[in-house]
């Protein structure tokens, strides 16, 4: 008897699940895309665009088999399309007053010519442009204060439509989730390929009714990139190299997959570590990187500190960095993230950060060159 | 009972601590055979370049950095229990290393300035500005217990401090505060060990030169007065001891919890004695021998995985703790 209601209940529920599974899939051939998805380099974004709406999916970078957000944008002066997916988070575009939390976005929205469109940003000490800390000083730009935790009351009163946040692993967005308003989680920068961070511009430019202009600065560097990249691949050697330096009690070693990786790799170096997989940094301890990088040809390092960093300032942190070859040949090139534009430029332009390793690695293939980033470190 | 215990603890510490030593020389991320360990040792090694380089200025110094700044941190947190009369005070109890984390978060959160020397130095100087405060307050308080209370108050200022400049920081530099409150042997090379060593072992040669007053404390202040020891200077003289050894070990190698808080413990389980003549010394080398393990323990044996050092040292000190809670009559205490 209670064998047969079992049996009776796994039925039920099999019709059911196979009911349920149709009704979207008629859905879908109603609504055929219009184009394919076109997203060549990035591996966390996928825009689609259908005639009354573009669908953008977003994969979570830290659990790649996880839709991270699914957003569905559709034209603000247009009244709303009947039938829209149930699961996505509806923006209408062009956003006429966006929230942008990181100094990354608000310099590509400024290259976009979207300026207009921002009506807020958080941590202005990061921002290097005049004139976005112009508008922020005339007030047309409202400061909302610390990403992390910013003013709420303010985003809502400056009648915010959309804020554009950095996702961070496991982390929300605090009071701002609850406020309703669409939160954009700006991933690029956990793409693997530098070009796959410039291609999140094409998703930031129909956010901000630059499409037009997005697709021009990403075929643009997308063209200036591979030629660079071609350029490089024919030098006559490939410097060996080293990146960073240790914090603590480790040195956070980029992975050859890194976008970093990539692009050394794309300048005609190999990268020491290259053999690491995947796109995280590895932490080894300084004697395993002492004993395979100790004679690399070239040391590259980013730092950001006011003062330059100099090689009696390196000896003076830690004095065994004074045995590595490129220490006693002179040949570190160091690259102060807070005086140049490094973090504005990088989504953007990884083309322009490429043609500064080119110059350094095969100063022969690109005379003249003036560097922009990456400098030999002072004494 | 305690007069044959010290027949055999000095030579069997004495020991551990030289294996211990040894083994934190030889054992490391990168596997370099004993002999050529030993080679390198005596000079006589021609082999790879980078190995003498790795055990001469990576593995030697951290190793000797282990040594001090645990016997540094244990005799502190003894001299500190002794005079607070409270098993559970340490070196971090009067909000010295408080200061020094302070004086770092300041340097890197709000000044922005990472390198290695503004580090120490900014360091040492939270950590002083905190010593002297609870100086001037000990002139005012004559009671222990309130000094204590005081300092416990000034920790949880500076951690409020600390508090509000990471609030406002960006991830980055947030990153870089909690990295160096992981603690860490490694940072201090072997040009700046010298200034490491001439502070913990002046700390250390003055702890042991307040042996005496340390055991008239025992006996409670008015017995301590009767005795002759003037228990203002004492106190005085104490804290600036600790004081000092805390200092220099935080601002070289970050905030190191539980060494100093367990290894008295450790100490007076080994011993079953509160004589500060012998427990002073048993606690100093057990202090350096617990910490070689510690810092041998960061590059998990076997897998080459880096672990915080903030991990290691709960994991030897906890259960130390616990065992004196669940075990308190059987270990010789403030009488």
């Amino acid at each position: 008897m209670r064998r047969t209601r079992t049996v009776s209940c796994a039925l039920l529920m099999l019709l059911l699940l196979a009911l349920s599974g149709c009704g979207p899939r008629q859905a879908a051939h109603e609504r055929q895309a219009l184009s394919a998805d076109t997203v060549r380099f990035a591996r966390n974004l996928r825009i689609e665009y259908f005639d009354d709406y573009v669908s953008v999916r977003i994969r979570d970078p830290w659990d790649t088999l996880r839709q991270r957000q699914h957003y569905v944008l559709i034209d603000r002066n247009k009244p709303r399309p009947e039938k829209l997916p149930a699961d996505g988070t509806l923006i209408r575009i062009p956003v006429e007053k966006a929230v942008i939390y990181t100094s990354v976005h608000t310099a590509i929205a400024e290259q976009l010519g979207a300026l207009d469109r921002v009506c807020g940003v958080c941590e202005p000490e990061y921002i290097t442009s005049p004139e976005v800390l112009g508008r922020i000083a005339e007030g047309r730009i409202a400061d909302l204060g610390v990403s992390t935790s910013p003013n709420v009351e303010k985003i809502i009163d400056i009648g915010t439509e959309m804020i554009i946040a950095s996702p961070f692993e496991n982390s929300g967005y605090g009071s701002a989730e609850k406020l309703g308003i669409p939160i954009v989680e700006a991933a690029d920068y956990m793409e693997n390929h530098p070009l796959g961070r410039t291609e999140w511009v094409l998703f930031y430019g129909l956010l901000l009714g630059k499409r037009e202009e997005a697709e021009r600065v990403f075929n643009a560097t997308v063209r200036h990139y591979e030629e660079l990249k071609t350029l490089a691949a024919g030098a006559a050697t490939r410097p060996t190299v080293l990146l960073e330096r240790k914090y603590g009690a480790s040195w956070a070693v980029p992975s050859g997959g890194s976008y970093i990786g990539v692009m050394h790799a794309d300048a005609g170096a190999d990268y020491v570590f290259r053999d690491y997989p995947g796109a995280r940094s590895v932490h080894l301890t300084f004697e395993e990187v002492y004993d395979r990088a100790a004679g690399v040809d070239c040391w590259f390092m980013k730092y950001d500190t006011r003062t330059p960093l100099t090689y009696k300032l390196l000896q003076e942190e830690y004095a065994p960095y004074a045995n590595f070859r490129p220490w006693k040949e002179r040949r570190i090139f160091t690259c102060n993230t807070i005086t140049s534009t490094y973090y504005d430029d990088i989504t953007l332009h990884p083309d322009l950060v490429l043609e500064d390793l080119i110059a350094l690695y095969h100063p022969d293939l690109l005379p003249g060159h003036k560097q922009r980033y990456y400098f030999p470190m002072d004494e | 009972m305690s007069k044959q215990a010290h027949r055999w603890i000095y030579p069997a510490l004495l020991l551990a601590l030289v294996t211990l030593f040894f083994l934190g020389l030889v054992h490391g991320a990168v596997r370099i055979p004993l002999r050529d360990v030993l080679q390198i040792l005596f000079g006589s090694y021609e082999g790879r370049e980078a190995w003498r380089h790795i055990v001469l200025e990576s593995r030697l110094p951290q190793t000797v950095t282990a040594l001090l700044a645990g016997s540094s941190l244990a005799v502190s947190g003894l001299m500190l229990q002794t005079l607070f009369k409270n098993p559970l005070a340490g070196p971090s109890i009067l909000g010295i290393s408080d200061g020094a984390n302070l004086g770092v978060a300041i340097a890197m959160i709000y000044f922005g300035a990472a390198s290695y020397l503004t580090t120490i130095v900014a360091a040492f100087i939270g950590a002083a500005v905190v010593l002297l405060i609870i100086l001037g307050f000990s002139r005012k308080v004559s009671s222990n217990v309130m000094l204590l209370i005081i300092g416990i108050m000034v920790g949880y200022l500076a951690s409020s401090v600390i508090s509000i400049l990471n609030y406002h920081a960006s991830a980055d530099k947030v990153h870089q505060y909690v990295m160096w409150g992981m603690g860490d042997f490694s940072g201090v090379s072997l040009g700046k060990l010298p200034w490491l060593a001439g502070f913990s072992l002046a700390g250390l040669a003055a702890s042991l030169l307040l042996i005496k007053p340390l055991n008239a404390l025992l006996l409670g202040e008015s017995y301590a007065t009767n005795l002759g020891v003037n228990v203002r200077r004492a106190r005085v003289l104490i804290l600036i001891c600790t004081g000092v050894l805390t200092a220099v070990v935080t601002a070289f190698c970050g905030p190191i919890s539980f060494i100093g808080l367990a290894v008295p413990h450790i100490a007076r389980l080994l011993l079953g004695s509160a004589n500060h003549r012998h427990l002073l010394p048993v606690t100093l080398l057990a202090g350096s021998c617990i910490a070689l393990l510690c810092s041998i323990l960061t590059v998990l044996p076997g897998s080459g995985n880096l672990l915080p050092l903030s991990a290691i040292t709960p994991i030897v000190g906890a259960p130390v703790i616990i065992y004196v809670i669940v075990n308190r009559k059987n270990i010789h205490y403030f009488n």
